[in-house]
């Protein structure tokens, strides 16, 4: 028995060789025309079809690499710090961006490539979020924003005897001090949870001002800053109105297809998510702003790493596919939301509609909301900051740790890992 | 002869007790199965389903016209055979070395391979790399099988297995007979010690196909995505789709448990066998 | 280890013969040492000179001297904290996990036992099934307000634990998700250590009156004494090293599911302080062998009383 077994695998092993070996020729004879450029992306962006159609027009081959969002940084990051292995162009998040920014000497300059020609084009939030601080250095084309709005549950705010319509309730929930009586409001009188976590709450309100934790000298500024200490204070206070749970896990679909949330603070690429959490409440929401302006969630920027040796093959195509006219193409295909102004009066973005919610005016609201989003400067260390501000936040929630007392807690990590 | 259960009702509460470990053990993947075959909204339900649904097909097909589904299987039975063959060769040979040949600084070797297990893997990414960018390898198979084909687990594991079932006897009458040490290796050691490298090639095998950590970092190309890379791409940022994960997962697992089935037959043989000594 | 005394006894006479050992020996082992020649030995060099320099990854590195040491020893209580949080998993998993695999492979080498191959396949099962669908399934048990534990403590009129809030909860959460994950992998090894042991031994046994217990505990556990020794080191080892499980279940608003790998793998790649993570990797790796060599101790101990 274990001969054969051996015979087998190692007769198995034989074949997949020989297979193996011709589709390595199969390979460089592709690459061998050079008219070939790499891209690294998550799945989500849409690119392939548009991709195929430049290749017809221009004869440039683009190898669109997939992989896992989290594993696209973690590569790129390796390929940039080993000195070999990056794309001519990789995708990169938002909440990378700024990492990225401070090593920009490991990236191409797009204004050197021509990019001063998409100035203007896109949202400004967009446009400050890809330029440094002196307007010098372009770091990628901006592709899709996540513009943020306020859905809610029209039959959990009319049992609390709460306005329905989306006006009524913009008008009275505008700010986030109503945000919060209004959702005391709905415990009182139903017994269900206006929002999923205080730190969500506390993040849509900090992202909504231009200065959050940091100058741009890189000084804290988190213990004064004004738009972050009444993020904490209304966020700490609302505990009670909070069932405590994290975005976008199996537990928060539970608890949505529970009706137990009266408002979920989205953009629009997460409608599906609520769709596919609690496919039975179809019908019962509403979208309207959100308090005090909108925010943003999402969006990314396609950059030409410095080892590439195509810049200009690969600005042509970034700049290409990203463009107004291409962009709406992506979001016609069910696609993220576009990050360019011009293309929000198109037909499929004003008559956008969704059974899902009963609003004819969604794409609407959704463009409106991208054009007040506001790119607030971050630095290289907001991601880790602004994580030990919400763990702050949740352990208050989890064990009723007294508020003053989680401050302290995250102001003394701040300090040390900033200090370190 | 007398054995455990030899009254009823130890036999009964024996059962019982295996039967629960069972079901606690398979629930998990039945359960992979059963949202496979459903929609992503039925996890969310509470009670959630514990019944399959009509959709595994359709999920199946979707997740083949998703992703080179055959191309990932092929790479991951190259990388996963290629492996197992070797490590089982070459650790085999290693613990025989560690535990019965007699050679200076043996036990310091032995202590020293263990101690590599020790080393945290997290950081070797980086620098692991240069090399296979030093060496060409990106994009290639040979990146994830070649320093994969001996390790400190198989070494450890051959080692202890050996002391523990082949009595030196076996070995010295063998040496009388004029026997080399490779020969002694081959016909005497390895017919020996097959549960143990049944063992170790379960478990080579599956950890070889569920890796994901490395193959991402260097296998990039579509061409050479193994099955669990593949599968990754599967994960849209915004929306995750879990049926739709879930049922690739799912076929992706299907051969590691014909593999097991197929070595696990070396656990019975030994027994209707009797033990070797 | 426990062979090197039993194998002096039996050194070879001949000097022609030991010859041809050492020969045989060093070429036996050689391929390990020589993939880690290519492979292991430049990662380490690697990390021991970043252990020494600040550098987040894509800038310039600069010599810190032994402060980046320093900080972690005396001035980062969420490393210590991880410590701890590894250790107390590591407890609280590890031993009842060896004792249950052990059981489980004595049940399954009994001759009368019949369905063995469902059996065995059952317990690998949960080796194989993939971590998304573990890390769901664990959630909706786990779950602080759905969760199926919760619920079970309210019927029998217990209050409701915040598993994923509190220290105790997200500890025994983890644990149950290593139990899980690795008794079945014990038990196959155990079984396969079973298998080596003649039946004849247990024969005599019965006949000399001993119960199955004392069966047990006087020939299986001595005879696989090597086998127990790789699982101790192995579980030792990988429960200091535990990472997929606490980041699967989420660490916690208070780093309560901390562990020592995870904060590692943070500080690199989400704080991107590669030299800091350095550092940390070989506080990590003189951890680990002290507590292996310790544990190593206590085996040996108890196996030889």
């Amino acid at each position: 028995m274990g001969k054969k077994l051996l015979l087998l695998l190692t007769g198995i092993v034989l074949m997949f060789f020989l297979v193996a070996c011709s589709e390595d020729d199969a390979n460089s004879e592709n690459e061998s025309g050079n008219n070939e450029l790499t891209l690294w992306a998550w799945p989500g962006f849409g690119l392939g079809e548009l991709a195929e159609e430049y290749e017809e027009e221009t004869g440039v081959h683009i190898n669109i690499q997939e992989a896992d969002y989290g594993d696209v940084h973690q590569n790129l990051i390796t390929a940039l710090a080993s000195g070999s292995g990056a794309p001519d162009i990789s995708a990169v998040d938002e909440g990378y961006l700024d990492r990225m920014k401070e090593n920009q000497d490991q990236f191409h300059n797009l204004f050197d490539l021509g990019g001063e020609e998409l100035e203007g084009v896109y949202l400004d939030s967009k446009w400050e979020q890809a330029t440094n601080a002196d307007q010098d250095f372009l770091i990628g084309v901006p592709t899709d924003v996540g513009p943020m709005v306020m859905a809610y549950r029209e039959d959990i705010f009319e049992e609390a005897g709460l306005p329905t319509d989306p006006e009524e309730v913009a008008a009275e929930i505008d700010s986030w001090e109503s945000y919060v009586e209004a959702g005391r409001q709905v415990m009182d009188e139903t017994g269900k949870y206006m929002i999923n976590r205080t730190s969500d709450l506390y993040l849509a309100i900090l992202e909504q001002s231009e200065e959050q934790y940091f100058t741009p000298d890189e000084e804290f500024i988190g213990m004064e800053s004004d738009q972050n200490l009444r993020a904490w204070d209304i966020a700490s206070s609302a505990g009670d109105i909070s069932i405590n749970l994290e975005r976008d896990t199996a537990e928060w679909g539970t608890a949505l297809a529970d009706d137990q949330i009266a408002t979920v603070l989205l953009p629009p690429w997460m409608l599906q998510n609520v769709k596919n959490a609690a496919p039975d409440s179809a019908g019962k929401w509403n979208v309207t702003f959100m308090p005090e302006g909108s925010g943003n969630f999402g969006g990314s920027f396609l950059t030409i790493p410095k080892q590439s040796d195509q810049p200009q093959e690969a600005y042509d195509f970034a700049s290409w596919v990203m463009a107004p006219e291409q962009q709406l193409r992506i979001f016609k295909n069910s696609g993220p939301f576009p990050s360019t102004p011009e293309v929000y009066d198109d037909p499929a973005i004003q008559e956008l509609e969704d059974d899902f919610v009963n609003n004819n005016n969604l794409g609407q609201i959704y463009a409106e909301a991208a054009k007040e989003i506001v790119a607030g400067y971050k630095g290289t260390m907001h991601d880790p900051v602004s994580e030990l501000f919400q763990d702050g936040l949740i352990s208050i929630e989890d064990n009723d740790t007294p508020p003053e007392e989680a401050w302290d807690n995250v102001i003394d990590e701040v300090d040390r890992q900033l200090n370190r | 002869m007398h054995e455990v259960g030899e009254n009823k009702l130890s036999k009964i509460a024996l059962y019982l007790f295996l039967f629960v470990s069972a079901i606690l053990s398979i629930f998990p993947f039945y359960w992979m199965f059963v949202v496979g075959s459903n929609t992503t909204s039925a996890i969310n339900k509470f009670p959630p389903a514990v019944v399959p649904g009509p959709n595994f097909i359709a999920n199946s097909i979707e997740v083949f016209n998703r992703i080179a589904f055959f191309q990932a299987l092929a790479n991951s039975i190259i990388i996963s055979a290629v492996v197992t063959i070797s490590v089982l060769f070459f650790c085999s040979l290693a613990g025989f070395a560690f535990s019965k040949l007699q050679f200076k600084g043996r036990d310091g070797f032995f202590i020293f391979v263990i101690a590599t297990m020790m080393i945290p893997p997290q950081l070797s990414l980086i620098p692991n790399f240069m090399i296979m960018t030093n060496l060409g390898w990106v994009d290639d198979l040979k990146a994830v099988i070649v320093p994969a084909m001996v390790n400190a687990f198989g070494v450890f594991w051959m080692r202890q297995y050996i002391s523990s079932s082949v009595p030196y006897e076996l070995i010295e009458a063998a040496r009388i007979d004029g026997c080399g040490n490779f020969r002694i290796f081959l016909n005497i050691v390895l017919p020996a010690v097959r549960p143990g490298l049944a063992t170790l090639g379960i478990f080579t095998f599956m950890m070889t196909w569920n890796d994901f950590l490395w193959p991402l970092v260097v296998l990039k190309d579509s061409s050479v995505h193994t099955l669990q890379i593949a599968l990754r791409t599967l994960n849209d940022v915004y929306n995750t789709d879990y049926s739709l994960i879930l049922t690739g997962t799912f076929l992706a697992t299907l051969p590691i448990l014909l593999v097991f089935l197929l070595f696990s037959r070396q656990f019975i043989s030994g027994l209707t066998e009797g033990a070797v000594k | 280890m426990d062979t090197v005394q039993k194998s002096k006894q039996y050194r070879p006479k001949r000097y022609s013969q030991k010859a041809s050992e050492v020969k045989s020996g060093y070429l036996f082992i050689s391929p390990f040492f020589l993939l880690f020649g290519v492979f292991g030995v430049f990662p380490l060099v690697f990390t021991l000179y970043l252990s020494f320099h600040r550098w987040d990854i894509l800038g310039e590195t600069e010599f810190v001297g032994f402060s980046n040491f320093s900080s972690i020893l005396f001035n980062d209580p969420l490393f210590w904290k991880a410590v701890g949080n590894t250790f107390s998993i590591w407890a609280l998993s590890t031993i009842p996990q060896l004792i249950a695999a052990l059981l489980i492979a004595f049940f399954l080498n009994q001759a009368f036992l019949k369905y063995k191959s469902f059996f065995r396949l059952a317990i690998f099962m949960p080796n194989v099934t993939s971590v998304v669908a573990v890390a769901l399934v664990f959630s909706a048990i786990f779950g602080t307000q759905y969760g199926l534990a919760n619920y079970i403590l309210s019927l029998f009129g217990i209050e409701s634990i915040s598993w994923s809030g509190s220290y105790i909860g997200t500890h025994i959460a983890i644990s149950v998700m290593v139990m899980w994950r690795w008794v079945g992998y014990n038990a196959i090894i155990y079984l396969a250590g079973l298998q080596g042991i003649p039946k004849d031994l247990y024969e005599a046994a019965t006949i000399d009156g001993a119960n199955k217990l004392q069966q047990l505990l006087y020939i299986t556990v001595p005879l696989l004494r090597p086998i127990i020794i790789f699982t101790v080191v192995q579980s030792t080892i990988g429960g200091m090293q535990l990472f997929a499980e606490p980041l699967l279940f989420g660490e916690g608003s208070r780093s309560q599911g901390l562990t020592m790998t995870l904060y590692l793998y943070q500080e690199a790649f989400n704080r991107f302080s590669f030299g800091y993570a350095a550092a940390i990797a070989w506080v990590l790796f003189l951890i680990i062998i002290i507590f292996s060599l310790f544990n190593l101790f206590l085996t040996r101990k108890i196996g030889s009383s």
